[in-house]
Formats: C-alpha cells, sequence, structure tokens
C-alpha cells in the first residue's frame, strides 16, 4: 500500500490542449521544480493533473496531452480536454456502495484528520456489516464537504441508498444512527436464498430464469452485470449454464433475499423502525435506484419508496443512465469498494468520471489527494489547502487563526516567486515563468470583465479548528438574563416581589441561541451556520435562579452535539460556508390583511412578550397555509427566531380556537448570511405544513431585500386551547376567570384542561409559590381535583370583590386556607386585603364548585354528587343539574348549596340544568 | 495454427491488446508485463474481466472460456490473476483444441 503523505501534485492548466502541450515540452527538470503551486485561473480552459510526477508520468501525461482525449487517473495522470464540471453547474453526485465482498476501508487516518473516532468496521453479519459500510459513508461524506465538495445529488446501491438520504437530508443524522443501530438489519433474512452475479445485462437472465418462479432479477447492475436471488440449488443450475457460454458468474457471499419479494414476511420490524422515523423532505435530488428517479418530495411518499426499496429490484443501470442524462457527469464514490466500475461499465460511451474517495490500495488521506486532483481537472474546486493542512486538525491541537494555511492567492505568489528566483539560473524557468505571468493575467481580464458582482476568486480558506468536548455551566437567572423578565408566562400585579410567581422562563429560540454560541466555543474561530434537530423537552424556568450544564460532543468535523441539561438539545452545524439560500417564496394566493395588528398583538396580550422579544413590527398577510410579518430584530438574544414563532402563532390567532402554541421541536434551521443584527427590519414568511388539534409543523424564511437570509424547516409547534376562558386566562389573568358563575350566586369550574401541559400553564397563573408548592406535595391522582377547587374558589372570592367593586385581581394575590372538610376561607398576600370570607368549596370527578360569603350566623354548603340515573327534579332546595361540556366523559352532577351565595342574588328554586 | 510453443509471445501480445482496449488507452500508453495482476497494477474490475472473456471468446473462439476457468479458481486467486497466466490459460487451451484436432 501507498502510503505517502502528502506526495506532491502538478497541475496545470490552459485554454487548448495544444497550449497545454507547450507548457509541458519543457524538460522534466522545469515541471518538476514548479512543486505544488497551485495554478490560478477559473474553471474553463484544459487542465491536467499528475500525483507524483516523475519522468514516466510526464511522459505518458505529454503523450495523453498531445493526443487530447480525456484521461481519467491511469498511472496517476488526469487530463480532460473539457472539465466536466467546467459549464456544468449541478453535475457532481456522491454515490454510496453496498455490501460488497471486500470491505477494507482505509479510514483511519481520515477520521484522525477530521478529529472524529474512527467508525467501526465489522463483518460479522450482515448487519454489522451494512452498520460499518453506512459509517464508513458518513464518515467519507464529511471529509469531503471538509474538501470543500458538495454533492449536486446523491444516489447509493441497495442499502447504500440510505446513505444517499441521509447526504441529501431525507435522514438526520439521529435518525440514520437510529435506522443503523436498532439492529434489525439481521433480521432481513430469508432462509435458503442466495445471490449470484452474472456477467451479462438483464435481457438473457430474463431469458434464463423465465421458467423459474422461485428465481428473480434482485439487482439490474450495469449493462454488463446481473444479479438474481433464489435457492442455491437453482442458481448453481443457472450459473453453470451461464459459464458454459462464457459468461463470468459468480456467486456472492451474502444470503438476505434483499431487493425481492421474498423478503416481504421478514420485512415487518425493520420496515417500522424506518417508518418511525423523522424522514424529511430531500434538500437536493436523492435518486431512487427503485424508480431509477430522484425520491418524491412528500415524506409520506419517502416512506413509501424506502419499503419499495427492499422489496423491489435495484435499477443501478437505469439509475446511472437517469442520472447521467440529468446532467451528472461526476460520480464521487463514497466508500471503498467497486461501486465506480458498475457506473463506468454502463456509462462506457458516454463521458463521464468516476473517482472512488476511499482505495484499500491507499491511504485515506492519499486518496482524497487524488480525488482532488481528479475533480480540479475537470473544473471542481476542491480545497487543496484543508488537505495540506492535515496537521492542523489534530483534535488535540487547537490551533490559533495567525497559522491559517494561507489563501491560493498568497500561494501563487509564493510560487510565483520562487519560480522568478529559479527562472535566474534555469533558462526556461523564466520563460516558463513569463507563460504563467501570461496565463495569470489573462484570466483576471476575463475574471474582471465577468464582475466583481459575482465574488470572483475564492473565499478565504478557513482553518479547520477542530472541535472540542467542552462542559461548562450556564448561570440561568433573571440578573445575569434581565431579557427573560419580558419573557414570563404568567402575568402579576405591577411591584409584585415573588418573581417566581412570574415564572419567567427561556425562550425555545434564546436556548438555541445559547446552543450556537456553546458550539462557536468549542472550536473558537467557527461560525455556527445552522442548526438540526432542536428538541425542547420542557421549559428553562429562571426563578428561582439555576445552574444548568451545557455539554458540547463532537459528532463530526462539522456538526457538534449540545445538551442543555436535560431541557433541550440539537446538533450546531459549524462553517464552512453558509448554505446557498433557497429563493424566496412567492406569498400565497388569497391572501388577506390580518385583522390584528402587530400592536394589537401585544396590547392585547394575544403574545404575553415583553419589549425584549417584541419581534413583529407590522402584520402582512395571512391565507389558507401561510402568514407573511415583518420583524425587526430585537436585542434580546434568539428574539428573532421567537419572532417566527409569533408569526405563527398570528395565523393560529386568525385562524383558529387553539391558537396557544410553544415550540417543541425544530428539525433545521439554515442561516444563510450572518446572523442579523438587532435593528434589521426582515420580511418573516411562514407556511404551514401539517396541522392536527394539537400539533402544528412549519417552516419559515426570513428575507431581507428579497433574498432568503434565514430558513427554517420541520418547525413543531404544541398546541393549547385558547377559545373562551381558556383564553381569556391566559391574556388578562386578573379581569377573566375559568369558572362560571351560576344562576344562584355559586361558581362552578368543569376541568378545561386536556393534559397534564395545559393545566400547568393554567395552574402558575393561579397559585403563588407557596401554593406550587402545595400542589406538588399532593399525590398526582390528587392534583386535579385540587387544583380545581383552588381555582373555583379563587375566581368565587374574586368575583365576590368585583361585585363589592375591586378592581383587577390576579389569581395569585389569593391565598386558599383550608378551614375544615369542604370549608375555607382566603386570605390576601403581597398587600390585598380580604374581608373574613366563609367558602364553601365542594368536588366531583370532573367539575368543582364554591360559593362565598363574609363571616356570619349561617355557615355556606355546597355539595356534589353524581347523578347516576334519571334525576327527578328536587324541589325546596337550591339544587342545579349539571352536565359536563363537550370534551369531558359524558356525565351529569346535581350540586346542591345554600348560605351566603342566595342573600346575593335570587336563587332558582328547584332543578336546573346548567352547561358551564 | 501456430505451435503452442510459439504461441507464447503472440498470445501475450494479443492478450495486451485486448487490455489496453478495455482500458481504453492505446497500445503502450500502459505497460504491460507478465507479472502484472490485473487488478492491483492495471487496475482492471472483476466487471472488466467480464469484457476480457468476452473478447478472448471473440478472438480465439468458445473453447478459450475465461469464466469456466475462472469457476475453477478462488476468489482470491481471481483477484491476484496476472497477464501471465491468462497467457498461460489462453495458450494451453489452443493446445488442448490442437491435440483434440489431431
Amino acid at each position: 500500500m501507498t502510503d505517502v503523505t502528502n506526495e506532491p501534485i502538478l497541475r496545470l492548466h490552459a485554454p487548448t490542449p495544444g497550449d497545454l502541450a507547450e507548457l509541458l515540452a519543457r524538460p522534466d527538470a522545469d515541471l518538476l521544480a514548479l512543486g505544488d503551486a497551485a495554478p490560478a485561473g477559473g474553471a474553463g480552459g484544459c487542465r491536467l493533473g499528475v500525483v507524483a510526477p516523475n519522468a514516466k508520468r510526464l511522459a505518458l501525461a505529454r503523450k495523453v496531452v498531445g493526443r487530447g482525449r480525456p484521461w481519467r487517473g491511469r498511472n496517476e495522470v488526469w487530463f480532460s480536454p473539457a472539465p466536466l464540471l467546467a459549464d456544468r453547474p449541478g453535475g457532481l453526485a456522491f454515490v454510496f456502495p453496498g455490501l460488497e465482498a471486500e470491505f477494507a476501508p482505509q479510514v483511519d487516518d481520515i477520521a484522525a484528520w477530521l478529529g472524529v473516532a474512527p467508525p467501526e468496521r465489522n463483518v460479522a453479519t450482515l448487519g454489522t456489516h451494512a452498520a460499518s459500510v453506512l459509517g464508513v459513508g458518513r464518515l467519507l461524506d464529511a471529509a469531503l464537504r471538509r474538501l470543500g465538495v458538495h454533492p449536486d445529488a446523491t444516489a447509493g446501491h441497495s442499502i447504500g441508498e440510505w446513505g444517499a438520504m441521509f447526504a441529501g437530508g431525507i435522514l438526520s443524522g439521529p435518525a440514520f444512527d437510529a435506522l443503523i443501530g436498532r439492529g434489525h438489519l439481521d433480521e432481513l433474512r430469508v432462509p435458503g436464498l442466495e445471490f449470484a452475479a452474472l456477467g451479462c445485462g438483464v435481457a438473457p437472465v430474463s431469458e434464463a430464469i423465465a421458467g423459474r418462479p422461485d428465481v428473480v432479477v434482485s439487482h439490474e447492475n450495469s449493462t454488463n452485470q446481473t444479479v438474481v436471488c433464489g435457492p442455491a440449488a437453482e442458481l448453481a443450475e443457472i450459473v453453470d449454464a451461464f459459464r458454459a457460454r462464457g459468461v463470468i458468474c459468480q456467486i456472492l457471499p451474502f444470503r438476505s433475499g434483499f431487493h425481492t419479494p421474498m423478503l416481504e414476511p421478514y420485512v415487518a420490524p425493520f420496515r417500522d423502525s424506518l417508518l418511525s422515523l423523522d424522514l424529511r423532505p430531500p434538500a437536493m435530488p436523492v435518486w431512487s435506484a427503485t424508480t431509477a428517479e430522484p425520491f418524491p418530495v412528500q415524506t409520506g411518499d419517502i416512506g413509501r419508496l424506502c419499503v419499495r426499496h427492499m422489496l423491489e429490484p435495484v435499477r443501478f443501470r437505469g439509475l446511472v443512465e437517469q442520472m447521467h442524462a440529468s446532467g451528472i457527469r461526476v460520480f464521487v464514490q463514497a466508500g471503498p469498494g467497486h461501486l465506480g466500475s458498475l457506473i463506468d461499465d454502463t456509462l462506457r460511451d458516454s463521458d463521464h468520471l468516476t473517482i472512488a474517495a476511499n482505495s484499500m490500495h491507499r491511504s485515506g488521506l492519499a486518496q482524497l489527494r487524488r480525488l482532488a486532483v481528479a475533480l480540479w481537472v475537470e473544473g471542481g474546486q476542491p480545497d487543496f489547502a484543508v488537505l495540506d493542512a492535515d496537521a492542523v486538525a489534530r483534535p488535540e491541537t487547537a490551533v490559533p487563526a495567525e497559522t491559517a494555511v494561507p489563501e491560493t492567492g498568497s500561494a501563487i505568489s509564493a510560487a510565483l516567486t520562487r519560480l522568478h528566483q529559479l527562472g535566474t539560473r534555469v533558462p526556461a524557468a523564466a520563460d516558463f515563468e513569463a507563460l504563467l505571468t501570461d496565463v495569470a493575467e489573462s484570466v483576471v481580464a476575463v475574471l474582471e470583465a465577468a464582475g466583481a458582482a459575482t465574488g470572483a476568486g475564492r473565499p478565504p480558506v478557513a482553518p479547520l479548528v477542530p472541535i472540542r468536548a467542552t462542559d461548562t455551566t450556564l448561570h440561568v437567572s433573571t440578573s445575569t438574563m434581565p431579557y427573560l423578565l419580558d419573557h414570563c408566562l404568567a402575568a402579576q400585579r405591577d411591584g409584585w416581589p415573588d418573581e417566581t410567581d412570574r415564572r419567567p422562563v427561556v425562550p425555545a429560540t434564546t436556548t438555541i441561541w445559547q446552543m450556537m454560541r456553546a458550539a462557536e466555543q468549542a472550536a473558537p474561530g467557527r461560525t455556527a451556520i445552522g442548526v438540526d434537530d432542536v428538541v425542547l423537552h420542557r421549559w428553562l424556568v429562571a426563578a428561582p435562579a439555576q445552574d444548568i450544564a451545557v455539554r458540547t460532543r463532537p459528532v463530526d468535523v462539522d456538526r457538534v452535539h449540545v445538551t442543555v441539561g436535560d431541557f433541550a438539545e440539537a446538533t450546531v452545524l459549524l462553517g464552512g460556508t453558509p448554505e446557498l439560500a433557497p429563493p424566496k417564496w412567492r406569498p400565497e394566493p388569497g391572501e388577506r390583511t390580518p385583522k390584528l395588528s402587530a400592536a394589537d398583538l401585544y396590547e392585547q396580550r394575544w403574545m404575553f412578550h415583553g419589549p425584549g422579544f417584541q419581534a413583529v413590527s407590522a402584520c402582512r398577510g395571512v391565507a389558507d397555509r401561510s402568514a407573511r410579518a415583518d420583524l425587526t430584530v430585537p436585542d434580546a438574544p434568539g428574539a428573532l427566531l421567537d419572532g417566527v414563532g409569533q408569526v405563527l402563532g398570528l395565523w393560529l390567532i386568525e385562524r383558529e380556537e387553539r391558537w396557544v402554541a410553544f415550540p417543541i421541536r425544530i428539525a433545521r434551521i439554515r442561516f444563510h448570511t450572518a446572523e442579523p443584527s438587532p435593528g434589521t427590519r426582515l420580511e418573516c414568511t411562514v407556511r404551514i405544513r401539517d396541522i392536527a388539534p394539537d400539533a402544528v409543523e412549519a417552516e419559515a424564511q426570513l428575507t431581507a431585500s428579497g433574498r432568503v437570509v434565514v430558513s427554517i424547516s420541520g418547525w413543531h409547534d404544541r398546541r393549547f386551547d385558547g377559545g373562551g376562558r381558556l383564553g381569556d386566562i391566559h391574556r388578562f389573568p386578573q379581569l377573566s376567570t375559568l369558572s362560571e358563575r351560576q344562576p344562584g350566586g355559586w361558581w362552578l369550574l368543569a376541568d378545561p384542561w386536556r393534559g397534564i401541559a395545559a393545566r400547568e400553564l393554567s395552574l402558575h397563573k393561579y397559585l403563588g409559590a407557596a401554593e406550587r408548592d402545595e400542589y406538588d406535595a399532593r399525590p398526582v391522582r390528587d392534583r386535579r381535583g385540587w387544583l380545581l377547587q383552588r381555582v373555583v374558589v379563587k375566581d368565587a372570592v374574586r368575583g365576590w370583590m368585583w361585585d363589592r367593586g375591586a378592581g383587577p385581581l390576579f389569581p395569585a394575590e389569593i391565598v386558599v386556607v383550608d378551614t375544615g372538610t369542604s370549608r375555607c376561607t382566603a386570605v390576601g398576600q403581597h398587600g390585598l386585603h380580604l374581608p373574613d370570607l366563609d367558602i364553601a368549596v365542594a368536588h366531583c370527578g370532573e367539575i368543582a364548585a364554591a360559593t362565598v360569603q363574609e363571616q356570619g350566623p349561617t355557615p355556606n354548603i355546597i355539595h356534589i354528587e353524581e347523578a347516576k340515573h334519571a334525576v327527578t327534579p328536587v324541589n325546596d332546595a337550591f339544587t342545579s343539574l349539571v352536565r359536563n361540556p363537550e370534551g369531558l366523559p359524558p356525565r351529569q352532577y346535581l350540586v346542591s348549596w345554600a348560605g351566603g351565595a342566595t342573600t346575593d342574588q335570587t336563587p332558582q328554586r328547584g332543578s336546573k340544568e346548567s352547561a358551564p | 495454427m501456430t505451435t503452442p510453443q510459439a504461441s507464447d509471445t503472440a498470445v501475450f501480445d494479443e492478450i495486451c491488446a485486448i487490455v489496453w482496449r478495455v482500458l481504453d488507452v492505446e497500445p503502450g500508453d500502459i505497460e504491460i508485463t507478465p507479472d502484472d495482476s490485473l487488478t492491483d497494477d492495471l487496475g482492471l474490475e472483476s466487471i472488466d474481466l467480464v469484457t476480457i472473456g468476452a473478447m478472448l471468446i471473440e478472438h480465439y473462439g468458445e473453447q478459450v472460456n475465461l469464466a469456466a476457468h475462472l469457476a475453477e479458481m478462488d476468489i482470491d486467486d481471481v483477484i491476484a490473476l496476472r497477464i501471465g497466466e491468462l497467457a498461460d490459460f489462453v495458450t494451453a487451451r489452443l493446445a488442448d483444441e490442437q491435440l483434440a484436432e489431431r
């Protein structure tokens, strides 16, 4: 095995093969003296690359250049008279191999270069073999991107298609890990079935198996290779027959029945785990070998195709032909092995390049070097500096910015200086220098003519700073994060002394901002350009103050997994170059002007946000499935993306009763430029992808001057009821009640909360700190009834006070004190004075009821029982028949009361139905 | 028909011509020696053996059945196959044919 690091590379380009031949006519010594000088220039002309040039290789180079026909890699020489990628944006695909008999990847040095752990290589079982192939593919995908080689499309052979789904954005990293890690791969095996590779096209094979119902074509691999699957004995007969005709055949060492209908009975566990994954729309064409077309965009369709992939033949030949027809010219094999030879076999007469990112014949970095040369020769722009800078990437050494790899420009001038010095001794070198200068000048002239607006020339090469694992502590409090006082879930009276009662919480988007900063600190000098797979487990509350462990763990060279305690986690993508912005969406037809203005949103308390988070500056439009608004970036960290959530909120408010919503998960965020700074005005468009009673999924674009600055997909909010009294109490707890006053003056509350999360939203609006402790101390099964009683009492007391002219009263101002079974009194706290009150309260099933009077001779009484049978009207008692509202079990209750309530309002005698 | 002994060089040259064609290079662009392994040294892929097999049949006739020959070898030997061995195989099959004709 060759294992030479940093082998010299000779790269030359010239307008025509004739000009290039002229350059090569120089003596070998002059050419070798050029060393690694990176040639200047754009993508045009014709190009030559020679790895480790020597006399023999230079002689070959002269020969192939003289002939003017492409030469792609044999004997370390690459030549392309008309580079394949020069005038063809979108012409490069990553192709992921599946299982091959031989699996000898050379990736340890690549893993070290990237600063990640080497992938596992274990071929003990079909499952571990597959996992190893996919793991190596993922590492190479990261290595290629680090080299500045980005795919325009992806594809894969057999299980390699899952690698293509990862690289093309359908599977997230965690989803990919889950797919590999769940261990169902080994179950995908039909006993007794073998595969045989036959050295011919599919037509003669189909003919030969026509009379054999148990044998099927499983892979149409290439022009000259077809794989059949069936019982061993039958395959042996088929193979013998083909060999007799001179066709080379091989029984393959795998037994699985994959890609045949025979697998159907075995596929369930794996299919279920596959379909449970969070599939996303592809970020680029991801080609399916089942259909020989790009994957569909709808995730449901993607799932169905994944199942077909397991049960239908691999049509790799058709796939390659279609990809070529679509404009793909360069196939980068993202793995070791021989997949490229199947592509070459199929595209024998069509201009293309296949190049492996890994080879068993040389070290991983040595092969990447060849790949870089091959791609450069075809007009690609691999980052040679990063490749040479492997020492920079050792994980244990963080590199200060000043040791950054020089820009290409300075590498050129350094080389020209060396050449100039050489010219004083070697006359040919002087000629050569003149020629190079001519070429450089003409290139510069062309590029300048093309206009500086295109950003001609390359961006500076960033040093590859490895990502470190870090463990830090984040102090979360309103003193260190005063802006959180503008993000409190429970409003309280001005001057309220107990901050915990306001429930200041860290917004999800501020947590995302914190995770991006943590990721940047784990790789100083690098910038977060995206965030994937944000999961928000629970609220991060800032009062009382908390110290939260923030951990960063590198995933690969550009990705770091960040956790904020057990509150949130995400994978942050560090630059590199920001991803290209997608085109700006057009407004949805049928858009109307929102009923609410930006000021209404905050003044009418549809949004609870204080000034630090009031991002919406104008509501522009709402439509069936979208909303648009102008945002002005507030000062508070993370407030910009919180504004996106507010625009989603606007859409819900304008349309739906269940408008209270909080983010729980965001699949993908990309910053296409630097993060907009406070004060920047942007337009935000939110599109609804899916809506259900408890959840909404949206995607969003933030744009400035018509260009997309931030794009977001897979934004999942959890929705809560914002209709009626729940909405009122959410917006104005000091003026609203969850309970309803009944004829007769007593108060009734039927459980308004669908689920514990909804209950806890109200809880914090009703209970002060001491009462919350009391709630927490109660057995879980008692909590609902206890809270229903607290709420109904507080509402009854506030109602009693309002009847007597009191102003706004927050529920937490009232503390309920039990004074006996079904009896209590209430006292004011933090400044509220209440008279001595006699309160009766009762609870049964889903309802609670209360009456309030001043202490007097006749005690207040209230009682509830479930009315299980038909109820006869009861006379001479204060009694009501109460039915549960819709959404609760269909029960009815008999509520009876006596006492003070009767003194305030005229009770209705006899039985009466009442629905709260 | 040439004698088996004399055919060695001729067969070797003919095989070189076939390999160059499969590699899509001009004769002599890549030097070939009998010791070169088809895969490691010449960079041929197993799928290329299919083409070589077909060209051998086209050139010499069906008795030179590389497929049948490879079937008798184990996979490591196939991968390590050298040009000289390929030439020996062709020479031997041509000799068998001559014997059969006598």
